[in-house]
């Protein structure tokens, strides 16, 4: 769309010619105007998202930003030519990324930058000038970089005054955009910026806007295919049990062998999060740069150089690379007491769905977060600002740990939807014992073999009889609670789902209480990681053995089974259950990025 | 200090600090952060006829199982390296204390209130100290409960808030009573603590002080742990496993009738809690309270309880 209309663009010879140009504005959308600027300022990005930028049609549109129009742009935040070092503080790590300098760091570099173009104006008269601007609200928030020479990365930053030459003018330039950061507050920048190419000759100032969107980073689901995935090797026996267990798992489910991470932190889950974020390239593809977030987990705010979860620095000290950005969000005096929910146990995926003609393309996120007890509002604040994957929030508070995966999993299934949901059951865990105490077997023992801290022969015994567990106050009392907890977030989830009874699997164990929460009393096998098409892998349930087998396995191995699923037992009770987590606290996924297209999702 | 050291001081304060920083209780306190308080949790203050007694039971537990004060004492001991690993920074050492048994309740009370021995280091007793008393709440054992009682006198929030949850479980008239005294006596964030704990004394003194205190209309954070505690006292499934149910259904009543109550008067976040404790509490009377409730209030708050009238029908079956 082009304009003429005074300068907004302030350089010397703008102001010298400020008077000259305000008389006559003309414009080639106002149906009264009698002609066409004699002046070209044509700018052009890739406003149909096909991969290329032209000057016919196709790329016409180009102030609009919907699911059909709109060019998009990179937060070019990865490492492509691994020169960011992988030591540093916390608040050093980040500093290091692509955009954190002028220079287009080598072809791979280049590809991170979308694509801006000059219509060349052969007929350019000696004086005329032309400027290249941002809008304000986002001037700080990009950068702009003209292409010199044939070479795929010859390029260099574009000057401040933005000026192009009288010769880009007449030949047409190509420019590249990065963001040098995603959205992290709306508030200060939302994403959007429109790009200004200024013309003046003649005595004439005419101007062309276009609109681009920075990738919004996206988490990934469990219907995504696990590409990697991840386990940390704490050199501990009980790890080395579930590692070996998840190992033979993914075996059999074809799934790709874990990568390990050589990490003292457990909870492979919780200090990371795999995200990617894209743009439109040639041939209907994406340019994808895959983005892990580190927790915002604050394990010692008084430390000014190291405040946060050590193992998070991983994103930066082993993934960061080529095509891999590290990001972190987080505010060191968020409260502590519900540091917990800041851990990616607490971050889910629902996977897509359809909801009152909402098409939600790549899901939603599930978080546990309440009014008065939340995770870090900065985080949640960037987050949100993502757009494209609306939160859903239910209530976690009464949970020790606090987070969505210890009651809710996904599961992708032959239904109408694609996909079940699992949910934790202790009404069915009590009723399946009850029923075994009428049946006469209320003295079976259960976690046989199975202790609280091993501590080098000093094993704590766990093993109880089904009467003992449910003679238990407080198993009993915790159970109960977390039966209608576990109904109110389910309710959430029929709310803004539209799920149904019959895309629910109901998966039983009981809960006790610790410091006053709830926590998995049976290991929680919801709590198990999709490792590929049709296996999920969960925790041993070291339920009561009858004749030879395990009824709380049974129970799984046949709820899943109805909808296709194979679930293989991992032991993880030593270092998982007893440390209040579970197989999938423990393991991590990088997936296949889907085919679908964000930026048709009209978010 | 070496990278390792430097790796594990930070984990151990902050294990320290989520130690004393129950999720449940924190959500509705705004005690400050645990780490802090560390240094003021000191053992419990017994007076001295109650020390000896103490001291007499604990040297002879000492000569009848030695064993047992070794096996504490190194379970304490490993607390830091425990929550080290743990998930969220701290171990559930308490459970795994408690499942010492009987045998675990003198050396507990001993750390509790007497002298530690000079063999387990002070982080450690520091980071173990209330899942020490947590233990021996669990445990149940009356002999310590004049323990448990002091333990309530604690300066810190949150140790008051597991010293009330320890004296509730003992479940007794007595314990009843002594929650009661020092609810009384207490202000501010100790006042949730004890609040947040009471739950676990299925007595209808405790309902009918819960619900006493919601009817006092008090501020959103103090009304759900009053709400929470309620649907503890009140849970059919607790009171199946009691072996005194004398109380059961005044208490099932009381609760529901005040959860009702706070349904109408809260919104948000404490109604929500109010409702889920009524399926908690699953009181057959509780229908009843919501139409009797109805009758008082204005026509957009019937509009309401119609809703939760709605959901109470439809309730799934409790096994």
């Amino acid at each position: 769309m082009h304009s003429v209309e005074p300068m907004r663009t302030v350089g010397t010879i703008g102001l010298l010619l400020l008077a000259a140009c305000t008389a006559e504005v003309h414009t080639d959308t106002a149906p009264t105007e009698p002609a066409k600027p004699t002046v070209v300022a044509d700018l052009r990005a890739d406003s149909n998202r096909d991969g290329e930028v032209s000057f016919d049609e196709r790329d016409a549109e180009k102030l609009a930003w919907d699911a059909a129009h709109g060019a998009v742009f990179l937060a070019n935040i990865d490492d492509d030519t691994r020169r960011c070092k992988s030591t540093g503080g916390d608040y050093d790590l980040p500093k290091c990324n692509d955009a954190a300098d002028e220079v287009v760091n080598g072809e791979a570099d280049a590809k991170d930058l979308a694509r801006l173009k000059t219509k060349p104006w052969a007929e350019a008269p000696d004086d005329a000038t032309a400027t290249i601007t941002i809008a304000e609200g986002a001037t700080t928030a990009v950068r702009l970089f003209k292409k010199l020479g044939p070479g795929a990365d010859e390029f260099e930053v574009l000057g401040e005054d933005g000026a192009l030459s009288l010769d880009d003018v007449r030949a047409g330039v190509e420019l590249g955009i990065e963001a040098k950061d995603i959205v992290r507050d709306p508030a200060a920048w939302d994403g959007y910026v429109v790009v200004r190419l200024t013309v003046v000759a003649k005595g004439e100032t005419v101007t062309d806007d276009v609109k681009l969107r920075v990738a919004p980073v996206l988490t990934s689901h469990h219907l995504q295919p696990a590409e990697e995935i991840f386990v940390s090797n704490t050199r501990q026996p009980g790890n080395a049990e579930m590692r070996k267990d998840l190992a033979a798992a993914c075996s059999a489910a074809s799934a790709p062998t874990p990568t390990e991470v050589d990490e003292e932190d457990p909870w492979t889950q919780d200090f990371f999060e795999t995200a990617w974020m894209s743009m439109p390239a040639p041939g209907g593809e994406q340019h994808v740069v895959r983005v892990n977030l580190r927790s915002a987990n604050v394990y010692d705010p008084t430390d000014k150089k190291n405040p946060l979860r050590p193992a998070g620095a991983f994103v930066f000290t082993s993934l960061r690379g080529p095509d891999t950005a590290a990001i972190q969000q987080f505010d060191p005096r968020h409260d502590p007491r519900t540091d917990s929910l800041n851990s990616f146990g607490n971050l889910e995926t629902i996977p897509p769905f359809t909801k009152d003609g909402q098409i939600f393309p790549f899901g939603r996120i599930l978080r546990g977060s309440t009014p008065s007890f939340k995770p870090d509002v900065s985080f949640t604040k960037m987050l949100e600002a993502q757009a494209v994957q609306p939160p859903v929030y239910v209530d976690t508070s009464w949970l020790l740990v606090g987070h969505v995966d210890e009651t809710i999993s996904f599961v992708k299934a032959a239904t109408p939807r694609g996909w079940i949901v699992l949910v934790n059951d202790a009404r069915l865990a009590k009723s399946m014992l009850e029923e075994l105490v009428t049946k006469g077997l209320g003295e079976t023992p259960m976690f046989v073999g199975k202790s609280w801290f091993d501590d080098n022969g000093k094993a704590l015994p766990a093993q109880a009889t089904i009467k003992e567990i449910l003679a238990d106050t407080d198993v009993m009392s915790a159970s109960a609670e977390a039966a209608a907890e576990v109904d109110a977030q389910v309710a959430i989830l029929k709310k803004e789902i539209g799920l149904t009874d019959d895309e629910i699997v109901r998966v039983p164990y009981l809960h006790h209480s610790y410091e006053g929460a709830s926590v998995a009393f049976q290991p929680g096998t919801v709590n198990g990681i999709y490792v590929s098409d049709g296996h999920f892998v969960a925790p041993k349930p070291h339920g009561p053995m009858i004749d030879g087998k395990d009824p709380f396995e049974t129970q799984l191995v046949s709820a899943l089974g109805k909808h296709g699923v194979t679930v293989h037992f991992a032991e993880d009770w030593d270092d998982y259950h007893a440390q209040l987590g579970e197989v999938h606290c423990g393991t991590n996924a990088a997936r296949k990025i889907p085919d679908a297209k964000w930026w048709e999702s009209g978010r | 200090m070496s990278t390792t050291m430097k790796t594990f001081s930070r984990i151990a304060a902050f294990a320290l600090a989520t130690a004393l920083c129950p999720a449940a209780f924190a959500q509705a306190i705004e005690a400050p952060r645990a780490g802090a308080t560390a240094a003021r949790l000191e053992r419990a203050r017994l007076a001295p006829e109650a020390q000896k007694v103490l001291r007499d039971m604990v040297a002879a537990a000492r000569a009848s199982d030695p064993g047992a004060f070794k096996d504490v004492h190194a379970l304490v001991a490993r607390t830091p390296e425990l929550d080290k690993k743990a998930r969220g920074g701290k171990a559930p050492v308490a459970l795994a204390l408690a499942k010492m048994g009987p045998r675990a309740v003198m050396p507990l009370a001993e750390l509790a209130a007497l002298d530690a021995p000079a063999s387990i280091p002070r982080d450690a007793l520091a980071a173990a100290r209330l899942d020490v008393v947590e233990a021996l709440g669990i445990l149940r054992d009356a002999r310590v409960a004049p323990v448990l009682y002091a333990w309530l006198d604690q300066a810190d929030a949150s140790a008051v808030a597991v010293a009330a949850e320890a004296v509730a479980r003992l479940d007794s008239d007595e314990a009843a009573s002594q929650l009661l005294a020092a609810l009384g006596r207490s202000t501010g964030e100790r006042t949730l603590g004890i609040l947040s704990g009471m739950g676990m004394c299925h007595r209808a003194s405790i309902a009918k002080a819960l619900s006493d205190r919601l009817s006092s209309a008090p501020d959103e954070a103090t009304a759900r742990v009053a709400v929470k505690s309620l649907r503890r006292v009140a849970s059919p499934w607790a009171w199946q496993t009691l072996a005194r149910l004398d109380d059961e259904s005044t208490v099932r009543d009381v609760a529901s009738e005040a959860l009702v109550a706070a349904f109408v008067r809260y919104e948000g976040e404490t109604r929500d809690a109010a409702e889920k404790a009524m399926f908690v509490v699953d009181d057959g009377r509780v229908s009843q309270f919501v139409q009797s409730a109805r009758a008082r209030v204005p026509a957009d708050k019937q509009v309401v309880l119609d809703g939760l009238a709605k959901k109470l029908a439809t309730k799934p079956a409790q096994p």
